[in-house]
């Protein structure tokens, strides 16, 4: 019994695990493999890099902490690879954690597994384990691609280092998914709990990163495993490995796990141990007055209108951090001579505050549209696998209708993220006295529509050929455009070979204006993806 | 106009899924007007046929047509007149049942208020509750308030009374008869005969992607095979010359020396092979419709009835 619940459990587990190990391989690879075209091959070229980069870390301790022996293979991944791959395999184990249990549940299945004798408190560690040993098997593909990366650089890694780092990452992970089962089984429905573990996992990240900066929070920020995961992950020579910090890692997530199956044991069945009571109130008999909900565009907005409305508070939110921190920033490094020397060319003559809101902040700005339209595709897909796309087809509505509705939402929506983003740089330059170009700003903000647009479309393609696979092989492809337009110049890779990332093609319009050819390739990506999702849509079959 | 024209027509409609599985040249008529009861058991192609008419999914060969209009290269046009309940319900989440109806009235055009309103008190369908919240046969009703809340000239219904306790399903039948009084068609799939006795004028039967059977609900009865038992005093006539005989199946002696066999139509041939013997006791039993629908499914028989001209 036990081992057919592990089995199903792994396998619910496997395309998540396949795209993370597949992500984390690349991007560990990547890094390693690339430090010494980064840092340079000289004592002199790396202390010169080490330097450099400890002055642009400090505009990024909000979110990672300080650098330590950047100049060595093993700081670098630690600062640059790890700590990222800590936040973002934080957030997988998030849905984890919620899906454990909640999964199964929505599809009746915690019921037939109930119903079969299983007892509740083994089903939920059945499943904790799978998912926890789900997490290690990433983070140990993750130490062996640092391992292969530093070996093709003739570099060497320590390996008690890498070790303790990839136990602190997975402890972290662990931590996240206790958390996140802990919710599942608190709240009533699964996307309540992926919103709530999000938003906590976020918020703890965000906790200990504003509590490098700012003081006050510095005796709350103990709640956050990222807190004890910093005191842990020491890849660099001389960094100190806080065992405790470890034990309080596991510790915490045992006893997330532990109250999670208390809350398993009392609850119902389909329900959340907290539920509102049901009150008295007269059936209602007639169809919603709302006029949103009659016309195709305006009724899916509205059907999003909290998720959309949360992209864009962390749009504006972001924006206007970045923006804030853009003056220090600039500061620095027109103080810094490394740095300075760099600007001529990277700078096109524009000041320094404004090119490092081109890079920062659009860089960021452009993968966070990449990443909603893979939610909006995400959306389309379960429209089709739940039976809403029949449902809509059922009614005197034609396909070619379905995907110029969908590919319109996708654009107003986009359309409603640029406008925010461009209003909170605007207002976060007026706020902090950042002087920026307008046009700049409302261009850059204008060329997010295109960029998120040929997602959406490939999005729609993908939909209508592989429903079920959609979303891992979009977020394959963000992710790999990502990788290549960020590790690409690294490896001196050729202009044309960047241009296959939608990011290159992007480009930093705040920095150097519009680059013609590459908005140029997003336009025909986008006719030639929105062509391609009617044809296949009008091919093929729905539900069944 | 719905009463007096062909509502759905099929020829040679095929869907061929491979290794057997699908819907394979279905010739079809149903009337305007008519309700036409659609059985089969699980898998045997009914929601396949009602999925090829709705444009869902494509024929592999053969074409439909409703309403005179062809249902893939005028499928809009089809759906406007059409209201169709799927048997695999959408996943409506967190809306409301209100919204629900508001949405997919948005889509449609020309709803009423008024007859939403009368629909959900037929049903005692509550709308103020989300969708995630309710019940298999509260998500069924609202399922049957959005197949016909638009008024439409054919009703195509997969399996309607899935989830319904006996009181709403009365209310359904209710509400069948009362729109094919109206002019309206209705096509309903169902493996529930019961069903299918209640409000059907014709059934089809379709076996393993076949359709084997259409006649009127009464013609189909009397078509059917009947069972029969015979007792002799003295010598009985040998077996052989009895299961020869046209029309007759599963002809056997029992223990105790009584002929056992199956009837389809006349008994004309089976009494000429039975004479000579001395027949004391003669039972013919008509088996019900169940018996019926079972004996087209068994790998064993149901060869012999005739598809009927519709």
């Amino acid at each position: 019994m036990d081992r057919t619940l592990a089995r199903i459990a792994w396998r619910e587990n496997r395309r998540g695990l396949l795209g993370f190990a597949a992500l984390m391989l690349a991007m560990l690879v990547a890094q390693a493999a690339g430090f010494a075209q980064i840092a340079g091959t000289t004592a002199a070229a790396r202390q010169e890099f080490a330097h450099s980069m400890e002055v642009l870390a400090k505009q990024f301790s909000w979110l990672f902490p300080d650098p330590v022996r950047i100049d060595t293979v093993g700081g670098f991944l630690q600062w640059r690879a790890f700590s990222f791959a800590a936040a973002v395999l934080g957030v997988w184990a998030v849905f984890l954690g919620v899906g454990a249990v909640r999964r199964g549940e929505e599809r009746g299945l915690l019921d037939q597994w109930l119903g079969a004798g299983v007892p509740r408190l083994r089903l939920l560690a059945v499943r904790a384990l799978a998912g926890v040993a789900s997490l290690g098997a990433v983070v140990v593909v993750m130490c062996l691609a640092a391992v292969i990366g530093a070996a093709a650089a003739h570099e060497s890694l320590d390996a008690l280092g890498l070790a303790g780092i990839g136990l602190s990452v997975w402890t972290l992970t662990c931590a996240c998914f206790g958390l996140a089962l802990l919710l599942s089984q608190v709240l009533r429905g699964r996307r309540a709990a992926y919103g709530a573990g999000a938003a906590v996992v976020v918020a703890l990240f965000l906790l200990n990163g504003f509590a490098r900066q700012i003081d006050g929070l510095r005796p709350v920020r103990v709640i956050s495993p990222f807190f004890w995961y910093d005191k842990a992950s020491a890849l660099a020579t001389g960094a100190t490995y806080d065992t405790a910090a470890v034990v309080v890692m596991l510790a915490a997530a045992a006893v997330l796990v532990t109250l999670a199956g208390a809350a398993l044991l009392r609850r119902d069945t389909g329900s959340g141990l907290l539920h509102p009571r049901a009150r008295t109130r007269p059936a209602v008999v007639a169809p919603s007055r709302n006029p949103l909900l009659r016309l195709p565009v305006p009724a899916t907005l509205y059907r999003q209108r909290w998720a959309l409305l949360a992209w864009c508070a962390g749009m504006a939110v972001g924006a206007v951090f970045v923006v804030g921190v853009a003056k220090p920033a600039a500061d620095l490094i027109d103080s810094t001579p490394q740095l300075r020397r760099l600007l001529p060319t990277v700078a096109h003559g524009v000041a320094t505050a404004q090119l490092y809101v081109g890079w920062a902040w659009f860089g960021l700005a452009a993968l966070i549209c990449a990443a909603y339209a893979v939610t909006v595709v995400a959306r389309w897909s379960s429209d089709d696998l739940e039976g809403r796309l029949a449902a809509e087809l059922s009614a005197p509505v034609s396909r070619t209708a379905v995907v110029v509705e969908r590919l319109a939402e996708a654009f107003a929506a986009l359309l409603l993220l640029a406008a925010v983003c461009a209003a909170a740089v605007l207002l976060g330059g007026v706020l902090f006295g950042v002087s920026l170009d307008a046009g700049g700003v409302l261009l850059s903000c204008a060329l997010l529509v295109p960029l998120g647009m040929v997602f959406a479309a490939a999005g729609g393609v993908l939909t209508a050929l592989l429903p079920r696979g959609t979303v891992a092989a979009l977020a394959g492809v963000a992710v790999a455009s990502y990788l290549l337009f960020t590790l690409g110049p690294l490896f001196k890779l050729p202009n044309w070979a960047l241009d296959f990332s939608v990011f290159q093609l992007y480009g930093t319009p705040l920095v150097e204006g519009l680059f013609v050819t590459g908005l140029v390739a997003l336009l025909v990506a986008w006719a030639v993806g929105a062509a391609a999702s009617l044809a296949a849509l009008r091919r093929r079959e729905v539900g069944g | 106009m719905a009463a007096t024209m062909t509502a759905i027509c099929a020829r040679g409609l095929t869907k061929d899924y491979g290794a057997g599985r699908g819907l394979f040249d279905l010739d079809l008529d149903v009337a305007g007007g008519e309700v036409f009861g659609y059985l089969g058991p699980n898998g045997a192609g009914k929601s396949t046929t009602i999925r090829l008419l709705m444009d869902l999914a494509r024929a592999t060969r053969g074409s439909a047509t409703v309403f005179g209009l062809d249902v893939h290269a005028d499928s809009v046009a089809v759906k406007r007149r059409t209201g169709h309940l799927p048997g695999e319900l959408p996943d409506f989440g967190g809306l409301r049942g209100s919204e629900v109806v508001a949405w997919m009235a948005g889509l449609r055009g020309g709803v009423e208020a008024a007859r939403v309103r009368s629909l959900c008190e037929r049903f005692d369908l509550d709308l103020g509750q989300r969708w995630r919240e309710y019940s298999r046969g509260t998500r069924q009703k609202l399922a049957i308030v959005l197949a016909c809340m638009h008024r439409p000239d054919l009703l195509v219904l997969d399996e309607p009374t899935a989830g319904l306790d006996p009181l709403n399903q009365q209310a359904f039948y209710q509400l069948v008869r009362e729109e094919s009084r109206r002019g309206v068609t209705v096509f309903l799939s169902s493996h529930i005969l019961s069903e299918v006795q209640h409000v059907c004028d014709r059934v089809g039967i379709i076996r393993e992607g076949r359709l084997v059977a259409v006649d009127r609900l009464d013609e189909l009865h009397h078509l059917r095979v009947h069972r029969v038992e015979i007792e002799f005093a003295g010598a009985a006539p040998p077996l052989a010359r009895v299961a020869a005989a046209a029309g007759v199946e599963n002809a056997r002696y029992d223990d105790g020396g009584h002929l056992l066999c199956d009837v389809h139509g006349s008994f004309e041939s089976l009494l000429r092979a039975l004479s000579g013997a001395t027949v004391v006791n003669l039972t013919s039993t008509e088996p019900s419709l169940e018996e019926v629908f079972l004996t087209y499914y068994r790998g064993d028989g149901g060869t012999g009835l005739p598809l009927a001209a519709s």
